[in-house]
């Protein structure tokens, strides 16, 4: 995000502490993000849309303990988002789900290997099911979210240094499995 | 999941009903709280103040009332 971006959303941010309607703003910037975002790992519409609702309505009822700490605002959001999901699946006491879109796995082999067939993709998304939920909440939010390892650190509370070790053990693999080279984007 | 689905779900208005039905019922919760305060205070005080008039009253003896008959000699 530029600047320009920064200081606009800081005085949405401003405006919607006075008049909460003004929230609605970042609402329709962020909703389609964060829906996405919890339906990969919910799998169920309704239930994505409650966690979506509650996830601003969250954001709304603190907006005037938010501080900016280095990170977007929507990783905040992203990280009301997360809080959530995991308060669904303990209160729920069900197994975690993740959905990965076969399109975007196919966007990121693109990337990464010119010589890729159906059975590799096959191969990678059975594989990517394997993964520990640790492994696949860093990948999502690097590669399917393009966030950058310090808002991802602030999205799953864990140090930058975790996130990096995470993804790159997981890369690591991929790139031993399959002869797979993702590129970064120079996003660090 | 595509954004015309997504957008079916989009409703700002509900999140701000919702967000305003929360700050009334904080609101309500408030002045519920100072109306208890105020009454555990007033009931304190008022406690203290009976329990000091009881005391005062067993201390002072020239409140009981009593009658002396003077018998001026008239047998």
């Amino acid at each position: 995000m530029s600047d320009d971006e920064i200081q606009q959303e800081f005085k949405i941010l401003e405006r919607s502490r006075r008049n909460p309607r003004a929230f609605g703003e970042l609402y329709e910037k962020y909703f389609d993000r964060i829906f996405n975002f919890i339906y990969r790992q919910t799998d169920d519409e309704d239930l994505t849309a409650d966690l979506c609702s509650q996830t601003f309505l969250i954001a709304l009822k603190n907006l005037g303990r938010y501080e900016f700490r280095g990170v977007p605002f929507s990783a905040w959001l992203y990280k009301i988002a997360s809080n959530e999901v995991n308060k669904h699946y303990r209160k729920a006491k069900q197994e975690r789900v993740f959905s990965i879109e076969e399109v975007r796995v196919r966007e990121l082999i693109e990337q990464g290997s010119d010589d890729w067939d159906e059975e590799i993709v096959q191969r990678l998304l059975q594989y990517l099911k394997s993964l520990p939920t640790d492994m696949l909440e860093v990948l999502e939010l690097r590669f399917f979210e393009d966030k950058d390892f310090k808002e991802i650190s602030f999205i799953l509370d864990i140090t930058e240094s975790g996130a990096k070790m995470r993804t790159y053990r997981a890369l690591d693999r991929l790139r031993k499995n399959f002869n797979l080279q993702i590129k970064y984007d120079g996003k660090e | 999941m595509s954004s015309g689905r997504i957008a079916h779900h989009r409703n700002y208005d509900e999140v701000l009903s919702r967000h305003e039905r929360h700050l009334k019922m904080k609101r309500l919760m408030r002045i519920l709280i100072y109306i208890l305060i105020t009454v555990v205070l007033v009931v304190i005080f008022l406690s203290f103040f009976l329990v000091r008039r009881l005391e005062q009253q067993k201390r002072e003896p020239g409140n009981t009332t009593s009658s002396v008959v003077y018998n001026q000699g008239k047998n």
